[in-house]
């Protein structure tokens, strides 16, 4: 049994977003219906393709069912509101209004379903000023200050390339959608949920609110190095970078032994936390990147973590994907699927040791399950629909 | 009222990831006791920003907690954890595999008085494999995974991302899994073990990466701001500061052009397509930045508000914190530390309607604030306390 069968959720979602967040639920057990437009989820098209297929698709969908529904016209609204009946959740990643504009907004709903459970999620959230302003997710990103906290000095903010923010978006509104189901079972009530990727990427920015309300210091980029320790940097050496974390006196003098800096080690400008953080730019690291850059990565990289200071060579996607404590931590899965053969992917990101995920082998074609949906809550004229052009 | 009324965590967590974990319960009302060493404490209660020899960044992530200090290598201290397991619904931890075990308080130890438990572990590496015994950072985490080789400029160095989204992703990871098992436990009435590790977390956050290199032999790597699919989607340097900027269509694209004043270029109508200027996205960044170079931030906003385009300046710390739209969703909220005075923190971004933000936000615990509660709670009384106090127990 896994850990939320009986749960289900009617899953709007078109994009990445909304779509990651129920494949959390779904690989734990959640049966999740996919309500897609009749064009389709837009990663049906995304890269890498296979045999006619989105493997990005089949990833963050594999396990969910499909139906295709046009829920602005009339028998589709009817439809959606009868399908509310039997699930317990409704999340969407439309833009702002719109679920009201068609008459199917939270109001509306609850009306039908006062227990359902309505989750949102957007790029700027449903109020305040700017929640009608066009977004993007650079844009949201832009205004959630980790942009603006990477990079190097003088240079220009640096977007994370990885979607950050929509990966800690799902993870909130998949956390949130537990919650109100936690709720639903202690008080019986739904609610709405609403949450947006300016304020998930914005609640990533560690200490800087503090060191700015506190003292009034900034945080802002400074290439790789932390404002709180050093050194605490990456380096380049003959063939590649390191990274290297010093964040104690004890992991300071250590590094110094291993690589044979007993020059550094006594000099008085940096014998203190204080002092290797005043005098970084001045002073240290100039120095650290001169002799780095005479070493090899992996000669640095031994030396470090034998002598217990963090540090890593820092690695391309082959050389992390290849890496022996991937497989073996299983990171990185695999899954067979009658269209696509194997497909390896990321593997959910947290076990549980009783209730353990699921690795689904199939993702839904368009509309698959549209019948057998349909008769759940009663309706077989399927035909009928489709004749309509509503599915 | 909360949803996490009355639920009781026991949270070993130190530095960032665990307790950005378990500041989120708290958020909900989980009763959090945080266990800290008596020397000290948690590690981050030295970290900057420090004004009068308090830590801003333990203020900042351990809100609405408790704090007992304990030696937990101890026999009392021992015998105090398992009575505050009995009580207790979950446990958290972030310390290096296999530590927990070694003081004879792991999973196994915990199940035996409190069978329904939920012990909630944060790693670095996993337990499995050649670096499952080495402490990791952020920064090592960060380079491992993939993620500073994909992120930056072509021509310069791999670049980490600025704050420690090892540590506050996989935070998130673990309280996603913990709610995962209590949902269960709610159903089932049986507790588990929820394992969330640094790498695979950040691994399982490059899914397009690995999907074109893991399937296809695809290599990706650094390539800049801009977006692959359509251009312009960038950030561009104005006369005070940065903006992003996304136009999704060639209609579009000609409002933009029309609006910004970029009409009566000859040069213009080479980058009339979507494809065109994907391919000349460095010269169309040049032509943009070269026109815009006397404007400001609020001058291109201005003149591009009534066209569906998306943009923003890049906002940094400052701005962000008197944002009105932040401050509109609950983002920037006040706290009056008893150490620190009022600081601006970061609010919860999971709006559940029935559960608004409280009106007043609790301030993080000082070291040891609530041992002597807690100690009585657990049946104490004051002579065993104090000895215990003595004998630097708790």
């Amino acid at each position: 049994m896994l850990a939320l069968d009986n749960v289900k959720i009617l899953d709007l979602s078109d994009g990445l977003t909304c779509a990651l967040a129920t494949k959390y639920l779904v690989d734990n057990g959640a049966e999740v219906v996919k309500i897609e437009k009749i064009s389709g989820d837009k990663t049906r098209s995304w890269e890498p393709k296979k045999n006619g297929g989105s493997l990005y698709f089949h990833y963050l969908n594999s396990g969910k069912k499909s139906i295709t529904l046009d829920i602005e016209s009339e028998y589709g609204k009817e439809i959606f509101k009868k399908l509310i009946g039997v699930y317990d959740v409704v999340c969407t990643n439309s833009e702002p209004g719109y679920m009201e504009s068609i008459g199917l907004g939270y109001e509306e709903l609850k009306k039908i379903k006062p227990e359902l459970i309505y989750a949102s999620c957007t790029y700027f959230g449903d109020n305040g000023p700017m929640k009608y302003k066009k977004a993007s997710s650079l844009v949201a990103q832009a205004r959630g200050v980790a942009m603006d906290m990477t990079g190097v000095e003088n240079g220009y903010p640096v977007k994370a390339s990885p979607s950050i923010a929509e990966h800690y978006t799902a993870a909130y509104l998949s956390t949130a959608i537990l919650l109100a189901l936690i709720d639903k079972k202690i008080r019986g009530i739904g609610q709405k949920i609403d949450i947006s990727l300016q304020d998930c990427i914005f609640s990533s920015i560690e200490a800087a609110p503090a060191a700015f309300s506190v003292l009034g210091h900034i945080h802002t980029r400074k290439g790789n190095f932390d404002p709180a320790a050093a050194p605490y940097d990456t380096y380049k050496t003959s063939d590649g970078y390191v990274a290297i974390g010093c964040s104690t006196q004890d992991q300071w003098e250590k590094l110094c032994d291993a690589l044979h800096f007993d020059d550094l080690k006594f000099d008085e400008r940096f014998n203190t936390g204080d002092k290797r953080r005043d005098n970084y730019f001045s002073d240290l690291q100039g120095i650290l990147s001169e002799r780095f850059i005479t070493m090899g990565k992996n000669d640095v990289k031994t030396k470090c973590m034998e002598s217990g200071i963090p540090c890593a060579a820092v690695m391309n996607i082959a050389e992390i994907t290849n890496l022996h404590d991937i497989s073996e931590n299983g990171f990185l899965t695999a899954s067979i699927d009658k269209k696509f053969g194997q497909i390896r992917f990321p593997a959910l990101p947290f076990k549980l040791s009783n209730t353990e995920s699921a690795v689904w082998n199939h993702s839904p074609e368009l509309g698959e399950n549209t019948e057998e949906i349909l008769k759940e809550i009663g309706i077989n004229d399927y035909i009928f629909s489709c004749e309509k052009e509503i599915m | 009222m909360g949803i996490l009324d009355g639920v009781k965590v026991i949270d070993f967590t130190h530095a960032y990831s665990g307790p950005f974990c378990t500041l989120n319960l708290a958020n909900f009302g989980a009763e959090v006791i945080k266990v800290e060493r008596i020397n000290g404490g948690d590690q981050s209660r030295s970290w900057a920003p420090i004004k009068n020899g308090y830590s801003g960044y333990y203020a900042s992530f351990n809100r609405g907690k408790k704090s007992i200090t304990l030696d937990i290598a101890s026999e009392e201290g021992k015998k105090i954890i398992f009575d505050l397991i009995k009580g207790a619904d979950i446990v958290c931890s972030n310390f290096k595999v296999g530590t927990l075990e070694r003081y004879g308080i792991g999973y196994e130890d915990m199940k035996k008085v409190k069978p329904d438990i939920i012990y909630a572990t944060i790693s670095g590496f996993g337990n499995k494999g050649a670096l499952s015994k080495y402490a990791a950072y952020d920064i090592v985490i960060q380079a491992m995974s993939g993620i500073m080789d994909v992120n930056g400029f072509a021509d310069g160095g791999p670049t980490k991302v600025g704050p420690a989204i090892g540590d506050s992703y996989t935070g998130l990871i673990l309280l996603l899994g913990i709610i995962t098992a209590y949902y269960n436990r709610l159903k089932t009435g049986k507790g588990q073990k929820v394992d969330a590790t640094m790498l695979g977390s950040l691994f399982s956050m490059l899914e397009y990466p690995i999907l074109e290199y893991a399937n296809a032999d695809k290599i990706i790597s650094r390539s800049g701001n801009a977006c692959l699919y359509y251009a312009p989607d960038d950030i561009y340097k104005v006369k005070d500061g940065y903006i992003a900027l996304s136009v999704k269509s060639d209609e579009l694209w000609k409002e933009f052009c029309s609006k910004i004043g970029l009409t009566n270029s000859d040069n213009i109508k080479r980058f009339n397509s979507n494809e065109e200027r994907i391919k000349l996205n460095d010269e169309l960044k040049v032509l943009l930045e070269t026109h815009m170079a006397d404007m400001t931030r609020q001058e291109v906003e201005e003149r591009l508000k009534d066209i569906d385009i998306a943009v923003s300046g890049v906002i940094g710390i400052e701005e962000a914190l008197e944002d009105e739209h932040l401050k509109a969703r609950n983002m920037v909220i006040d706290v009056v530390d008893p150490m620190l005075g009022k600081m601006k923190l970061v609010g919860n971004p999971m709006n559940l309607s029935e559960n608004p933000p409280p009106e007043i936000n609790s301030p993080s615990p000082l070291l040891g604030e609530n041992t002597v509660d807690i100690m009585k709670s657990l049946g104490y009384n004051e002579n065993e306390i104090e000895e215990l106090q003595l004998k630097k127990v708790i």
